[in-house]
């Protein structure tokens, strides 16, 4: 697929961001990296047919690198050795910029509360991806594996939104 | 039994059509499959409503800027410089852009007259819009799956420019009643060769609790000059008295 590199672009690895971050970052902080990273690579990247993925993937990089930064930065240890993790609740209101209506935040939420690889799918999902991209995204092995985990994840999100 | 992710794609319309008939099948024989079914056309609506309230947000300044630069790597790639040519009739760039915003709910129109496809041969079961026409798009949704290779902004785009929705939409309140699903009809919507297009009615379904009806073009559509046929049903719920066109669904 190629895709035309414009605001619709970035609007929609905002959608994707989402599920990708979580609670735990800003989402929009890892579409910032993401199409810095792109424009500071143009000659690599300005014909990829792919772009989306490249630029998704490079969003999944960012937050791993975030999250083993901050648990350097925010993690003690207990009287045991343990680590203990310190919430940021600012990084918590970041993630929530956006104002939606009522049903697609209760969605979001709901989605938020989910496991990271159902909050990626979802998302994916939302942005009309098809398998093999999602395939590539979420680097699972096979089409068989995306399209359960997929139908695993919308059931157990209509359950949450009927609970 | 039946692979409940052959449910989820059929409630997606991305099953192939060579395997629709037995999933829809076991979905009238089993109440099971069918709340299994309507779970996952509720969690597609839900999905792409989320997504699209997201991408209908204004952009905050830095990303913007961002935007900005990236159209400015705007070149014409090698489909363009071969296919401006008047595949319609039209510059593709211009409805390439017309069409990003169709990704959202629609709030503009489009006016044409009428919906031309053909068959590519006598081989073929891939049926080819040809000839200029119109739309009215009005409060319409899409819902779509991309492809590789393909500019999918580009079909969108020639999807609404040759799809006459109010004749359209005046034939099939006439008839709609007395059609029983799986039954396939014409309108006097035709390709260039006089050849009437043909619809299946395919299902029932309820959006927002409003009585809908799922419509399927009987063959597949090639929407731009790199398509091989695409599938493309479409959501007709009624309003007041009458059926209104309320999504698009676009499948390879």
């Amino acid at each position: 697929m190629k895709e035309k590199l414009d605001e619709n672009f970035i609007k929609s690895l905002r959608v994707i961001a989402k599920g990708i971050a979580g609670t735990k970052m800003d989402p929009d902080e890892l579409v910032n990296g993401s199409v810095e990273y792109i424009l500071s690579n143009k000659d690599r990247y300005m014909d990829h047919p792919n772009i989306r993925a490249i630029a998704v993937l490079k969003m999944k990089g960012l937050f791993i690198d975030e999250i083993r930064k901050n648990k350097k930065m925010t993690s003690i240890k207990d009287d045991e050795g343990n680590d203990l993790q310190i919430v940021d609740e600012k990084q918590i209101d970041m993630s929530d910029k956006i104002s939606l209506s009522n049903e697609a935040n209760k969605v979001l939420s709901k989605i938020k509360t989910m496991g990271d690889k159902c909050q990626e799918i979802l998302m994916l999902a939302s942005e009309g991806m098809s398998m093999q991209e999602m395939q590539q995204i979420t680097e699972v092995k096979s089409l068989g594996t995306v399209l359960s985990r997929l139908s695993n994840c919308r059931k157990e999100l209509k359950g949450l939104m009927t609970s | 039994m039946i692979d409940e992710t052959k449910i989820m794609q059929y409630a997606d319309g991305t099953l192939p059509i060579e395997e629709r008939d037995e999933v829809q099948k076991a979905i009238d024989a089993d109440p099971k499959l069918k709340e299994l079914y309507n779970t996952f056309k509720e969690t597609g609506d839900l999905l792409f409503n989320l997504s699209n309230e997201i991408k209908s947000q204004p952009l905050p300044k830095n990303l913007q800027e961002k935007a900005e630069i990236l159209k400015t790597w705007k070149k014409p790639t090698k489909e363009e410089k071969e296919s401006s040519f008047n595949f319609f009739g039209l510059f593709k760039i211009q409805y390439a852009g017309i069409a990003a915003a169709f990704c959202l709910f629609f709030v503009g129109g489009f006016y044409s007259n009428t919906f031309m496809a053909s068959l590519e041969d006598d081989t073929s079961k891939t049926v080819r819009l040809s000839k200029e026409v119109s739309i009215d798009t009005n409060k319409l949704k899409m819902r779509s799956i991309q492809s590789d290779g393909e500019d999918l902004q580009t079909r969108i785009a020639n999807l609404y420019r040759y799809f006459d929705k109010e004749t359209f939409l005046n034939e099939i309140n006439e008839k709609i009643d007395d059609i029983k699903i799986n039954q396939e009809f014409e309108t006097s919507i035709s390709d260039n060769i006089g050849k009437q297009i043909k619809f299946i009615y395919v299902e029932n379904l309820e959006i927002a609790n409003k009585q809908c009806k799922k419509l399927e073009f009987s063959e597949p559509v090639k929407l731009s000059n790199i398509d091989e046929g695409t599938n493309i049903s479409l959501d007709l719920c009624k309003v007041n008295k009458n059926y209104e066109l309320t999504a698009i669904n676009i499948s390879k």
